[in-house]
């Protein structure tokens, strides 16, 4: 299980983070820290099966749908 | 101009700030109001960065009333104010947030939508048949209002109470500088009204748990661990009736306000009914029916737009003019239902976000689907002109809004 971020629809507004704080956070700038990595499109490394109920509530908490839950590697 | 002259205090500016409010954008994009105390951000990117500053600018501020020992004297006779979702900063308000998030989830609020719909049908069954509405009072406050009492597990016979209380946070909240000694005492008194209310209901969902959003409150558990007592929930009602009745309200009154002002897309929106949640997202762009949130300067002095803001100082960013700011909505006065509207901050911006965003979203659609599809020829009862905008400091509501149509 992955997560896909997709940076152009997101708009900082930190609210995965209360969800699953051990995947996102925001960095000093109060952007998404995965910024630094990518520019359009935020492709996580495979996730920890543990995760995926906070991964799914941060996926349904963002107000701007930019997190999608993959099963299929990348 | 020199900032200070700039007046958010006179009826007029109170009514219909967006005029200083462009004037501050071009001329002063921080400006400092003295009779309010308060710097006013006017640009756009200066309110967001502030949004993206929780820390250094703080939602951590007093209660109304603190302080003041004739206040403290009225509060004393009610339950201890304490702060959870809206005046405090993480990771307090994480703590509460995270608690309250699932409740007002996408999922949550689908679940929601056949009741919804139900409520609005009923308000229209109402009125249908006279072929007139007073739109405001007979409508768009009691769409949001009672879907609230519902999800409360509260009787709707209570709502005027409600609204009376909503307006009361409202008041303190948004304008407490400037509001009159008699008002002052008022608001104190209402809100151990409120307080000994819903102390009331809390104990009878303590007896008996239903399935309502108190109920869910008592249930949940802070942290995973403690249970939420009772001033913490009394404050989560509050912020629940005074962040959801009125905005949604004057959301939805502006939108229609709108759309009789502006024929063509009213059609287009009639003949497409896809377009409503696009028309929604610019009518609340336009109408930003909280004008402004509130915060103080923590722990370091602030450069903004030129400006160094001290220490200690109260900062109101200001919603309706970054949603105007021309950098980034073109023609920004003008209603345009096609235009991108995905920059506006109407919900806020930051962790601070809109919790009830989905809940408000829906809401709005539904109102204007089952309208449209009740009624037809709405046309205003009286010239727009007339149709005039309330002195409330800092939301933006409508006295009245007269409607005569035709059933479908």
């Amino acid at each position: 299980m992955r997560i896909e971020v997709d940076l152009k629809r997101c708009n900082n507004h930190g609210q995965c983070m209360f969800s699953a704080p051990e995947v996102f956070s925001l960095d000093d700038q109060g952007l998404l820290a995965f910024r630094s990595e990518s520019t359009d499109r935020y492709v996580s490394p495979a996730l920890d099966e543990s995760q995926r109920e906070q991964l799914q509530e941060a996926s349904d908490m963002c107000p701007t749908l930019a997190i999608t839950l993959v099963e299929a590697a990348p | 101009m020199h900032p200070n002259e700039y007046d958010l205090t006179s009826e007029d500016a109170i009514a219909h700030p967006e005029p200083v409010f462009e004037e501050m954008r071009k001329r002063c994009p921080v400006s400092y109001v003295e009779a309010m105390d308060t710097y006013m951000l006017a640009r756009y990117d200066d309110v967001k960065a502030a949004m993206r500053d929780p820390l250094t600018f703080s939602s951590d501020r007093p209660f109304f009333g603190a302080g003041d020992s004739e206040l403290e004297e009225i509060q004393a006779s009610g339950y201890p104010q304490v702060p959870t979702l809206t005046m405090t900063d993480p990771p307090i308000h994480t703590r509460y947030r995270k608690l309250v998030n699932q409740a007002f989830s996408p999922k949550a609020v689908r679940a929601l939508e056949p009741s919804m719909r139900r409520i609005v049908h009923d308000l229209i069954d109402g009125f249908v048949e006279r072929g007139s509405v007073e739109f405001v009072s007979e409508f768009a406050s009691l769409v949001p209002g009672y879907i609230i009492a519902d999800a409360l597990g509260l009787a709707r016979g209570e709502q005027d109470r409600f609204m009376g209380w909503a307006d009361d946070f409202v008041d303190s909240i948004q304008g407490r500088e400037i509001l009159s000694r008699e008002r002052m005492l008022e608001i104190q008194h209402h809100v151990i009204d409120f307080q000994k209310f819903f102390a009331n209901e809390i104990e009878k969902r303590e007896q008996a748990p239903g399935d309502d959003l108190i109920s869910a409150l008592l249930a949940a558990r802070v942290g995973g661990e403690r249970p939420l007592d009772r001033p913490e929930i009394l404050d989560l009602i509050r912020v629940f009736l005074t962040a959801g009745n009125e905005t949604t309200a004057s959301w939805i009154s502006g939108t229609m306000r709108l759309l009789l002002s502006h024929r063509s897309q009213f059609e287009e929106v009639l003949a497409d009914r896809n377009l409503i949640p696009a028309m929604l997202e610019e009518s609340v762009r336009l109408v930003s029916p909280a004008r402004w949130t509130r915060r103080t300067i923590v722990g370091r002095p602030v450069e903004m737009s030129g400006t160094v803001i001290p220490v200690g100082a109260t900062v109101r960013p200001l919603w309706t003019s970054a949603n105007r700011d021309e950098a980034y909505f073109p023609e920004s006065a003008t209603f345009d239902i096609h235009r991108d509207t995905s920059a506006h901050m109407a919900f806020g911006h930051g962790v601070h976000f809109c919790l009830g965003v989905n809940l408000a979203r829906a809401e709005a659609r539904i109102a204007f689907e089952v309208l449209f599809e009740r009624l037809r020829d709405i046309r205003s009862a009286i010239p727009l002109d007339d149709v005039r905008t309330l002195p409330f400091v800092g939301v933006n509501r409508l006295s009245a809004l007269p409607l005569r149509f035709a059933a479908t």
